[in-house]
This record gives C-alpha cells, structure tokens and sequence, in this order.
C-alpha cells in the first residue's frame, strides 16, 4: 500500500494562527515516560484468555522493545497493534485486550520505546524502524499473516510497516494526513 | 480506516483525506460519527464491522 500523505506525517512544521506563528515538533506528538516513572498497575492478563505470552524485540541502539503475545484457538491471522501516544500496555491493554481479541485473532501489543515496558528514545525515525523491527518478529513467526492497526500516533507507524512489508491487512484508527493538518483543525 | 465523528485531535476529515489518497480498490471506511478518539472501537456499532473486516483479509 503506497499512502504517500503518511509518508509526510509528523514532520516539523510550521503552521500560522492569527499573527502567532506555532512551531509543531515532535516532542508535542511523542509523550514517552519521565525517567524513573513506574507504573502503578501492572497488565497481568485478563482472566479470560489464558495464552498470553510476554515478547521482547531488540530495536536500534540496543533499545528493548517490550510486549505481549495473546494467542487464541485456531486463529489464522495476528493484528499487531501500536497504540495512541498516550497508550502503555500497563494500565490499558486491560480494557483494550478485550475488544481486539473478540474477533478470535492472536493479538500482539507493544510499549512504545521509551513507554512503559519498552526502553530507549523515541523519535519519529527510530518508532517508526522498531514499528518493523516487531512486524518482522511477528511475521517471522506467523509468515504473512499479520495485520496490522494502529490508533493515532500508532496509526502513522503501522502505515508505515503496510508501505514498507507484505502485511494481510491494515487499520489506520483516527489518523491524519500529516502534524501540520492535525493542528491547523485544531486550532479556531 | 476508521474515523470518528466527535474526534477532535485527529478530525474525520482527516482520515478521509487519508482513505481517499490510498489506492486501493479493497480499502473500506468506517465512519463512526458519535466516537471522538480514544473510544471508536467500542463504539456499539464497530466492533463487528472491524471484526468482519480483521477476519475477511
């Protein structure tokens, strides 16, 4: 799938509101952990599905990119998620696991870098190299038969895996075409 | 491609923007107008377009 829009999202930029000119960085779009943040609640599972397995993927830089396997019975196909910018699998995945699994696929789950479980820096270029470098760990392991989605900041980075690897398919949720779009709409 | 209508951080115009630049004659839209953006996949009416969808690629 060639999104060429997408190719182009999350750039600096620099948009005009009135007389005030507002600089769009990356920093404003990507809002990993403070250093030392712990999380107050752990995902343990949900209860419900028993096989759900803890993945870690090396990114670049010796970053540890870390996850979650929900395997179900005769699944055919595995939706690889990347959440929002907001999005960490320690509180959310208890309420997300539920509404992803209910299609009966395997579901796999990654902490951004530098979110939650995953170490490391992020930045649009480095996100978007470990979006493939889970993609590839999943396809490894289930050869052409990973889909995958992603919600807003997520949806940038599985658009890029669809333009760069043979995925099943693709969800973009609430996405964009690129920073510069999303802010002027925001903006009165 | 998923859009919610009450989005206010990703407007739906935006990802129809998105939906209409990707050439694709398999690609399906599914607008949620009462979803803002964190919650359009519970939404009542998603889940089963969004399984029909995840199962029949």
């Amino acid at each position: 799938m060639r999104t060429s829009l997408l190719a182009a999202c999350l750039v600096s930029s620099v948009v005009f509101s009135g007389c005030a000119p507002m600089r769009v960085t990356e920093r404003q779009i990507i809002r990993p952990d403070a250093p030392g943040t712990v999380a107050a609640k752990r995902f343990g599972g949900d209860g419900t599905h028993k096989r759900i397995t803890e993945l870690s993927v090396a990114g670049q830089d010796g970053a540890l990119l870390k996850g979650i396997l929900l395997e179900q019975p005769n699944a055919d196909r595995t939706v690889l998620y990347f959440g929002g910018n907001m999005f960490h699998i320690d509180p959310h995945l208890d309420a997300l696991l539920p509404v992803l699994a209910a299609c009966g696929t395997n579901v796999a789950v990654f902490d951004h870098r530098g979110y939650g479980r995953s170490s490391g820096t992020p930045t649009v270029a480095n996100m978007q190299a470990d979006a493939l470098a889970v993609f590839d760990a999943l396809n490894g392991r289930y050869p052409g038969r990973v889909i995958v989605h992603g919600q807003s900041l997520g949806s940038f980075m599985a658009a890029h895996v669809a333009q760069s690897r043979p995925v099943l398919a693709t969800v973009l949720e609430t996405t964009a075409t690129n920073a510069t779009d999303m802010v002027e709409a925001q903006v009165p | 491609m998923i859009a919610a209508g009450k989005d206010r951080s990703t407007p739906a115009e935006l990802g129809v923007k998105v939906f209409n630049a990707i050439p694709r004659k398999d690609k399906q839209l599914l607008l949620l107008e009462n979803a803002g953006h964190n919650d359009a996949l519970t939404t009542p009416s998603a889940g089963a377009a969004y399984c029909t969808f995840v199962k029949s690629a």
